[in-house]
């Protein structure tokens, strides 16, 4: 029992940077014998004093100018005073630096679905972000170890088998491009992070190599992983697997014999925590451990096949079990479940199983094994890009209660295994979950994000029924970021694309979106005869066989209890923002206005009425939002598109004008996206 | 009797679950109809920073104009590494209103730097 309750004081002791009622938890220990109670409470303790002596090395230099010096690596500064995330555009190379520009806290989440830095941040302990100005000197870095291993390992290798097999071995992924992708859409994304597979092998290898040494092999081969977890970058998912295989090895030093899966996942959670608890916000850590608590507790209780298809069922089995604890977390972060990946797991894990210790003894050997790796690269490369392509469960964010209903749905199944409970029972408790997390779905309500893509313009309007209507997308690099927000708001067929004016930085993004989602109408102003981006737009629409409506001042459109009524264009202006599609957007009732970079001289044409939410013109452009707008129109909120320009947008004008007429602002960058319900 | 109740319970939920699967995995359409013919959000007191004009940057310490160097100096907005020459030629600063003199500085520009910048 002793280290179960380790893992679970260190567990909550770690979770009080969450919130203070953790410690609620240690009520647990009552089912402790006395022994572990005093353990578990100590284990609670040493990572909460921990916490408490740890001090922020940047709080009093945050806001600051400052000059640092220090080496970088993989994107961080690693100086005397601790470790900093580094910005500067171009990305530097790596070595030794000093560096000046301003240190800030890092970003939060500013997107449905967005890149959380702050998180991720925080599950490596750094707590600033340097937004490097000036380069004030640079050395290249001196070769170290682990390049010369680097070189052993490519010598021989084409670029995409070196990229795999580097991946593989020492964990960077970082010239693996599209590829990394095509590994996560086959279910295979795991394989790519230095985890318990790898050490198995290591330590394998190294036990049968060193027999001769006697029981010493097994302390030896535990130093030899240490010096791994120096040479790579210690991704948490690998500091996990050194620590069991660690405990595994000193059991069969003391003669013990091999520990227990579960108390060495407890002592390793514990030990982890201990050292680093920060570690429990990296995503990598969790579903490691995750994956290794499923696979500890319903592997062992899933029936046994024979013959030849016991070889089958143990591969499927294992990624079925691994996937019982992280199913919702995968579903939550990548929104998507590869339904071919047990397939996919059984097909290519066994070559793998070859690749990585051939890997390590390329390490050593270098050109020498330059043939196999290479055959067996290509081959993995070309069965997961075949993979790939297999279908997939999408799905959006996952809310904190969704989580919880997922647990509770597999509790019951978990005792059931355990002959604790029925089968009967559990299968209605876990009825009863499913079917409440199924009642939300009952009542869906009509709601519009606007999304944060900087400057630029991208609202998605959400209406019952799964039907949305995307107006504008951003610019180019703007892309990424809808992308992440439709599949984290669970769009994954758009109805209507509507592309106000061929501006880049409400169109460009729509290129893409176009190519990437399925669409089934969009509509555009007039053609605009010579521009490249309308033309780009259009051609896409015809490759895809995406319908198009032309509007202007008069159309009127209708889909799932919605109005779209056009006030503009006439089709006779000449300049982008003149040509601009505006129209009123009506649903129950309420009505909000879309201007895009309508001109003034424009507004006072539309026939007034009384609106409700004001998409605000030209991201708060003096240009646009005039007096007469606003008497007319009479919103209540104002939604402005706007991010770091040169242009000083929002300008004052309209900020006053909107303030005088009583209009509340809401602006993307204060708050990141913005949702308005639609009641 | 039980059991079969049980085994009808969870035959409908099934069903219910995989209906509300349904849509996640497959590409529905709502026609868009075209007709040519030529409570919401309380309005709250808008805070003082959602009326600062232009766009928000993070909140950094006040650049010193006598002091700070020509990267620190180009860090602000609308500066370039010219004016932040210029600016540093132009030293020493007694005042804000000094910069106005500094060529490429005009009224307006020194309206955005007013609350960025100090002695």
């Amino acid at each position: 029992m002793i280290p179960y309750a380790l893992g679970l004081g260190a567990l909550l002791g770690a979770l009080t940077q969450l919130t203070p009622l953790a410690f609620l938890g240690l009520l647990a220990g009552l089912w402790f014998p006395q022994a572990a109670r005093w353990l578990g409470l100590l284990a609670y303790l040493l990572v909460v004093v921990h916490l408490g002596v740890t001090k922020d090395p940047w709080a009093l230099q945050i806001g600051q100018w400052v000059r640092l010096e220090g080496t970088l690596r993989e994107g961080f500064l690693y100086t005397p005073q601790g470790r900093v995330y580094v910005r500067y555009f171009p990305r530097l190379q790596e070595g030794r630096y000093v560096l000046e520009g301003h240190l800030l806290r890092p970003e939060g989440r500013r997107n449905p679905g967005g890149f959380d830095q702050q998180t991720w941040l925080r599950g490596l302990g750094v707590t600033a972000v340097f937004q490097a100005r000036e380069v004030v000197r640079f050395e290249p870095a001196a070769p170290q170890t682990r390049d010369w291993f680097k070189q052993q390992l490519v010598a021989g290798l084409s670029p995409s088998a070196a990229a795999l097999v580097t991946a593989l071995t020492l964990g960077e992924r970082r010239d693996l491009g599209q590829t990394y992708q095509e590994f996560q859409r086959a279910g295979l994304a795991h394989a790519l992070a230095l985890s318990g597979l790898h050490v198995a092998i290591l330590a394998g290898f190294f036990v049968l190599v060193l027999y001769r040494l006697g029981h010493w092999r097994y302390l030896v081969t535990l130093g030899i992983l240490l010096l791994y977890l120096l040479l790579v970058d210690p991704q948490p998912s690998l500091v996990r697997a050194v620590i069991m295989g660690g405990l595994v090895l000193l059991g069969l030093f003391l003669g013990r014999g091999r520990v227990a899966v579960l108390p060495a996942l407890c002592l390793a959670l514990f030990i982890h925590l201990t050292l680093g608890p920060y570690a429990i916000f990296s995503l990598s850590a969790q579903l490691s451990y995750l994956a290794v608590l499923g696979i500890a507790l319903v592997l062992p209780r899933l029936p046994r096949l024979h013959g030849w298809q016991s070889w089958l069922w143990a591969s499927v089995s294992v990624t079925l079990a691994a996937q019982v604890f992280i199913l919702p977390l995968l579903l939550h972060h990548f929104h998507h479940l590869p339904l071919v990946s047990p397939l996919a797991n059984l097909m290519v894990l066994p070559i793998l199983n070859l690749l990585i210790p051939l890997g390590f003894l390329k390490l050593m050997l270098g050109g020498f094994l330059a043939w196999p790796v290479e055959w067996l690269s290509q081959l993995t490369l070309g069965l997961v890009g075949w993979l790939a392509n297999g279908p997939q469960l999408r799905w959006g964010q996952i809310s904190g209660l969704g989580f919880a209903l997922y647990f509770l749905a597999i509790l019951p199944l978990l005792a059931a295994f355990y002959q604790r409970i029925s089968w009967t029972r559990a299968a209605l408790l876990t009825a009863t979950a499913v079917l409440a997390s199924a009642l939300p779905q009952t009542i869906q309500r009509a709601d519009i994000w606007q999304l944060d893509v900087g400057q630029g313009d991208a609202t998605l309007v959400r209406l019952p029924g799964r039907v949305e209507i995307l107006v504008d997308g951003g610019r180019d690099w703007a892309y990424t970021r809808v992308h992440r927000a439709l599949r984290a708001l669970a769009v994954d067929d758009i109805d209507l694309v509507i592309a106000t004016h061929p501006d880049a930085d409400h169109v460009q993004a729509l290129i893409h979106i176009l190519q990437s989602f399925p669409v089934h109408t969009l509509v555009t102003g007039p053609r605009v005869p010579g521009n490249a981006l309308d033309d780009a737009l259009h051609r896409t629409a015809r490759q895809r066989g995406v319908r198009v409506i032309f509007a202007r001042a008069g159309s009127h459109l209708e889909l799932a209890g919605a109005t779209l009524r056009f006030l503009g264009p006439k089709g006779d202006e000449l300049e982008d923002n003149d040509r601009s599609l505006v129209f009123i957007l009506e649903y129950r009732g309420l009505k909000a206005l879309f201007t895009a970079d309508a001109p003034q001289a424009a507004e006072n044409g539309w026939a007034a009425e009384d609106v409700d939410i004001l998409k605000v013109g030209h991201h708060g452009s003096n240009t646009s939002t005039g007096e007469q707008l606003l008497q007319g129109f009479r919103p209540e909120v104002a939604i402005i598109g706007v991010g770091n320009n040169p242009y000083g947008h929002p300008t004052r004008e309209v900020l006053e004008r909107l303030y005088r007429h009583g209009v509340a602002i809401r602006r993307t960058d204060l708050e990141g996206a913005i949702r308005i319900v639609l009641r | 009797m039980e059991r079969w109740l049980t085994a009808a319970y969870i035959c409908v939920v099934v069903a219910i679950g995989l209906a509300s699967l349904w849509p996640r995995l497959t590409v529905q359409f709502t026609p868009t109809q075209v007709k040519n013919t030529p409570g919401l959000v309380s309005p709250s007191s808008p805070t003082s920073q959602a009326l600062q004009a232009g766009p928000v940057r993070p909140t950094v310490a006040i650049v010193n104009l006598n002091t700070a160097s020509q990267a620190e100096i180009e860090s602000l907005p609308g500066i370039g590494p010219v004016l932040a020459q210029r600016i540093i030629e132009g030293r020493p600063y007694r005042s804000l209103e000094d910069l106005d003199r500094v060529k490429g500085i005009g009224p307006k520009l020194l309206e955005r730097l007013r609350p960025l910048v100090g002695l």
